[in-house]
Formats: C-alpha cells, structure tokens, sequence
C-alpha cells in the first residue's frame, strides 16, 4: 500500500506542478525585483543596481528557450535530420537500461502541439553530469530538447527541465547548464573528426591534421568552447567543417584563436588605432604549427564576429547589437605582414568589408600593392599601417625603390564564409 | 562558479524551482517569492557554490521552513502577475486543489519532506541532509505524510490517479 501510495503522490505533484510555467526572461524579472529592494536602500544603491541590470539586458535577449515540451517545432528542412532521426541513441548510457526509463519519462509528459513521436538521441555523462537530448518530431517538423542534472539525480528530474523547442539540425551540440561541457553528434553514418593546430602556408591555405572520434558519430568535451575544429564527413562529402562551438557572439576575453582549432602562443598587440570613428585593436600570435593569426577588434565588452563577405537582406537579424565590439580574423604565414580585413555591421549582421587593414614590420616598407581588376592597385603605409581596398588574392609590401619585400594571401570573398582563413562548411 | 553561469542557471532552472517552490508554498505568487528571494540570496554567494541547484533547493527549503519568514510573508503583494497556468482540464483542477488543501494542513517540515522525497526524487539521506535532520525523522515524517494525504484524499482518490 505505501508504494502504491508514494506513486501516486509522485503523480499527484506531477498533475499539480505541470500547470505551472513560468513567463519568460526570469532574469530580467530577477533582477527588477532587486532594483525594487535595493530602491530602498536609498539612491546610491538603486543606481548601482539599474546599471548592473542595463548591463545584463542585451545579454538576456539572445537567452536560452524556456524548458516545455509544448512546442510546436520547426520545418525539417534537410534529410540528414531525418536520418538523424532515424538514427540510434548515442552517449555512454544509450547502451543501458537506463534509456528505457528516460524514454518512459518522457513520454509521460505532454508532448508539443503535432508533434507525436519521440526520439532520444544521447543520454551519457560528460564532465560529471548526466545528459539528455531528445527530439519530439512528426513528418514534416522537429523540436530539439537537452537537459542535464547531476550524475545522481533522477530520471524524473533529467526529462524535466533543461532547454526545449529549440531547431533540430543535422549536428546537434548541446552544452551544459552549470559545468562547462559540449556534446556533438551527428547521423550514425557520418563521422566527426577533430583537430586543435594547422599551419597557415604562403597562399593562405590551413593543413591540418585531424583526429577521427573515437565514437565515430558523436564527441563529448568537458569545456563549452573547446579549442578544437570539427569536421562531419558523411559519405565522402564533407557536411561540417568550423570550430567546435559556434564563434558569432563573444564574451570579452575569449580565445578566439583557440576557439577556432589553432593552437598558440603569447597574444601580442600589434596596433591600434581609428578607423571610420572606431577605435580598433589588432593583436597576433604565432601559431604552433607555424604562421601567425590576427584578431582585430573594437571595443572592449561584447562582441560580434564576422565570418562572411556580404550583407545580408535586410530583417535577417534584428536583435540590437549597437553597444556591440566588432571583430574579425585572419591568418598569414609571414609573421611580419598582417592584413585583416576590417569589419562591418548591419543590423545585428556583422561581416567582412572590402577594405583590408595591413600591418608590417618589414624594414623599409613603404607602400602596399593590392590584386585589382585590371591590374594592381597601391597605396603608401604610414609606419607600416595603411587600409586599402582588395577584392582577393596576394598582397605585396615593397619598399621606397618599389622592391618587392614582402607579402601575405587575403582570402577572396568568393571563398567566405570563413574564420581565421578557414572556410566555413555546413552543407547538410 | 563564473557570474555569467548564474544567468544560465536562472534562465534553464527557473521553471523547475518554480515547480518546486508551488508545491511548497500551494500559491503561484508565493511561489514566485520564494524562487526569487532564494536565487537572490544566493546571487550574492554565486562564487562559492559548488552545486547550484542543491544549493538553491536548501535555500528554498530553509526560507520556507522559517518561521519568521512565515509570518512576515502571510501575504505575498508583487505587480507582477503570475506565471501563466498551463493547460489545466476541469477535471483536474479539483484534484490539484484537494491536493493543494491537504498539503496546507500538515506542518510545513513534512510537507518539505513530501516534496523533496516525491517531486524532487532525492533520497532519505540527501533529503535527511538538506533539512538538517535525522534520517529516521525523514522515514517518519514521510510516513506520517502520506497517512495525513491518504486520510484526507482517500487511497481510492490517489490510487486512481496512479492508475
């Protein structure tokens, strides 16, 4: 009787918790909450506390979803998430019982509007924690869910929180929510490789040595931004091939090197100086395996990352990124010639310009000569600093006699998207 | 513990402390109260916590189970309103308040014990932990709970549910 009796408590609170869902943005309410409190400490400690929560806002509005199995997900817009789905659970603990009961757990709570059938497509622990990422789904359309709790908690407790109603994609990457991890998969037919170095050669190129997963179709790693790059090969097309984790919007102080798969040493700053009303900062690191990668950016709180050459339309990101830094990359194998092209925005859209910012140290430059169409365009340096325009290809320092004393490779728009030189695939 | 994961934690754990925090309190209001008094007490401490969410589920536990707390919040005022219900057929809004009513009319440390041990899932000894008692009090107040519930819903009533 008393286990009857403990059961059917556990689904009475089941019955009565579950008609409670909170409003979104729990942190902004957090914190306006606190605004109040401290309004009555007297005005010194209001101002302190609106400024702390003005910070965070911009912040909250790219947040995470709010957890519910409501949903009613996204169009299924390639086949590879369909054999995603198709495909078996992965993660250490998809072999043990332990998936049925996670697949009973979920299916016991309310699915999303349509959205009938249900896939779980890793439960594993990674870093100390227990995962779990599901996909509720039906013919045309898919919601991905992930959640993780602590190795010991219960299944009841994994299958009811965490993230939801999130686009399923052919590589799903979940993090975690208190301990940094990162968990990639992607259909069992495909393959991830990873590497964490490259050497950059004279025409721009990266070579790179890359290390098959050991689980073939899936990769855990105890950081959020593992330095690492991650190629998804499927067949003998590669689907994927760009950091581990996403490098569009970052936080001050993160390794953009590092998080682009490469290696380094010490980050020395280069130059700066204004451009267009901006104050930008470039800094360089040689890199392990030889070359020299280039960071410009301005500002110095949060930042936005270009990766690709043209705008896009208009409305295709709207999200306020005003107060935002910008930042881009590059790579060159000569240590003492720098040219990074210099980033734009539109909207909450950054990306690459037309005009490269060259840096040298060469003794004696004196101008720099950019690939034009006809012909070649040049213009002087300034203590070896100039901005010119260049659509791609091989730029070439030259002294007062017009020698040619050095060069470096710019990476032409047709070849972008990219990041630090290396281009960006995802073609599922 | 970074202060940006404080954000994250907030934002992917509010619902289920706010789950929590209502079968706790039984009121939406006072539910949001307590989630937001306790993530704020333990904002200040962010640094030092090694386990966020057992954490905060103490913190929760102990400002619900404080009597001066009790009394200072007999009612709880906010502007803003309630999180939304969910969907919530007729038929079970009487279950939920018949269970909701039994809840209010036993001590506020055994409905503790209740929810931690059956909402929460913990064990005796992780539950024994956080209330800062003896396992053998867990055993018996989670006994003694569930007779005041099955005396006040009848085992048929829970039963039914189960079924």
């Amino acid at each position: 009787m008393s286990t009857d009796l403990e059961h059917a408590l556990r689904q009475a609170f089941q019955d009565a918790a579950e008609t409670v869902v909170p409003r979104p943005e729990p942190m902004r309410r957090l914190l306006r909450r606190r605004r109040r409190r401290w309004a009555g400490l007297g005005a010194f400690f209001a101002a302190v506390a609106v400024a702390a929560g003005a910070a965070l806002v911009p912040a909250l509005q790219a947040g995470p979803a709010q957890r519910a199995d409501n949903g009613d997900g996204y169009p299924i817009t390639s086949a590879w998430t369909r054999t995603l789905l198709d495909s078996p659970a992965r993660g250490s603990l998809a072999g043990t019982p332990l998936l049925a009961e996670v697949e009973r757990g979920i299916g016991d709570r309310a699915g999303g509007s349509g959205l009938d059938r249900l896939k779980v497509l890793f439960l594993g622990e990674v870093a100390g924690r227990r995962f779990v990422a599901y996909a509720r789904f039906n013919d045309t359309r898919a919601a991905l869910y992930y959640n993780d709790t602590a190795a010991g908690d219960s299944v009841a407790w994994l299958v009811r929180g965490g993230y939801g109603n999130l686009p399923l994609t052919p590589l799903v990457r979940i993090t975690g929510s208190t301990t940094p991890a990162l968990v990639g998969l992607v259909p069992a037919d495909c393959r991830i490789a990873t590497s964490t170095a490259g050497t950059v050669s004279g025409n721009g190129v990266v070579a790179r040595d890359w290390t098959d997963s050991p689980q073939g179709s899936w990769v855990a790693r105890d950081s959020s931004q593992p330095a690492e790059r991650w190629r998804v090969t499927c067949g003998a097309t590669v689907r994927f091939e760009g950091p581990a984790a996403p490098v569009d919007e970052v936080a001050p102080g993160t390794d953009l090197v590092a998080a682009g798969g490469l290696a380094h040493g010490a980050v020395v700053q280069r130059w700066s100086g204004p451009i267009d009303g901006r104050t930008w900062t470039l800094t360089t690191t040689l890199l392990s395996g030889g070359g020299i990668a280039a960071v410009l950016s301005s500002g110095a709180g949060k930042a936005t990352v270009a990766t690709a050459f043209p705008p896009p339309v208009a409305g295709g990101a709207t999200a306020n990124r005003d107060e935002w830094g910008l930042i881009s990359t590059a790579i060159s194998a000569d240590p003492d010639v720098v040219a990074v092209r210099v980033p734009e925005r539109t909207g909450a859209y950054t990306y690459y310009s037309d005009r490269v910012l060259v840096v040298t140290t060469v003794p004696g430059a004196w101008s720099v000569l950019a690939p034009a169409s006809p012909g070649a365009v040049g213009i002087p340096l300034d203590n070896g600093v100039g901005v010119i325009h260049v659509n791609g290809g091989v730029i070439t320092i030259r002294n007062a006699a017009d020698t040619d004393i050095g060069g470096t490779y710019v990476t032409d728009p047709r070849d972008m998207p990219d990041y630090l030189g290396e281009k960006l695939v995802s073609d599922w | 513990m970074a202060a940006g994961e404080f954000q994250d934690f907030v934002e992917v754990r509010y619902g289920d402390l706010l789950r929590t925090a209502y079968l706790l309190t039984g009121s939406q209001h006072a539910a949001e109260d307590l989630v937001q008094s306790s993530l704020l007490r333990v904002m200040r401490h962010w640094g030092r916590v090694d386990e966020p969410l057992a954490y905060v589920r103490r913190v929760m536990v102990n400002q619900r189970t404080s009597l001066w707390r009790r009394l200072r919040n007999a009612e709880v005022l906010t502007d803003d309103p309630p999180d939304r219900p969910g969907p919530d057929p007729t038929d079970r809004i009487l279950q939920r308040q018949s269970l909701l009513e039994a809840l209010d009319r036993i001590p506020v440390r055994m409905r503790a014990v209740l929810v931690l041990r059956y909402w929460e899932d913990l064990s005796e000894t992780d539950t024994a932990e956080l209330l800062g008692i003896s396992v053998g009090s867990v055993k018996s107040q989670a006994s003694r709970g569930l007779a005041r519930l099955r005396g006040v819903l009848g085992v048929d009533e829970l039963t039914r549910r189960a079924s």
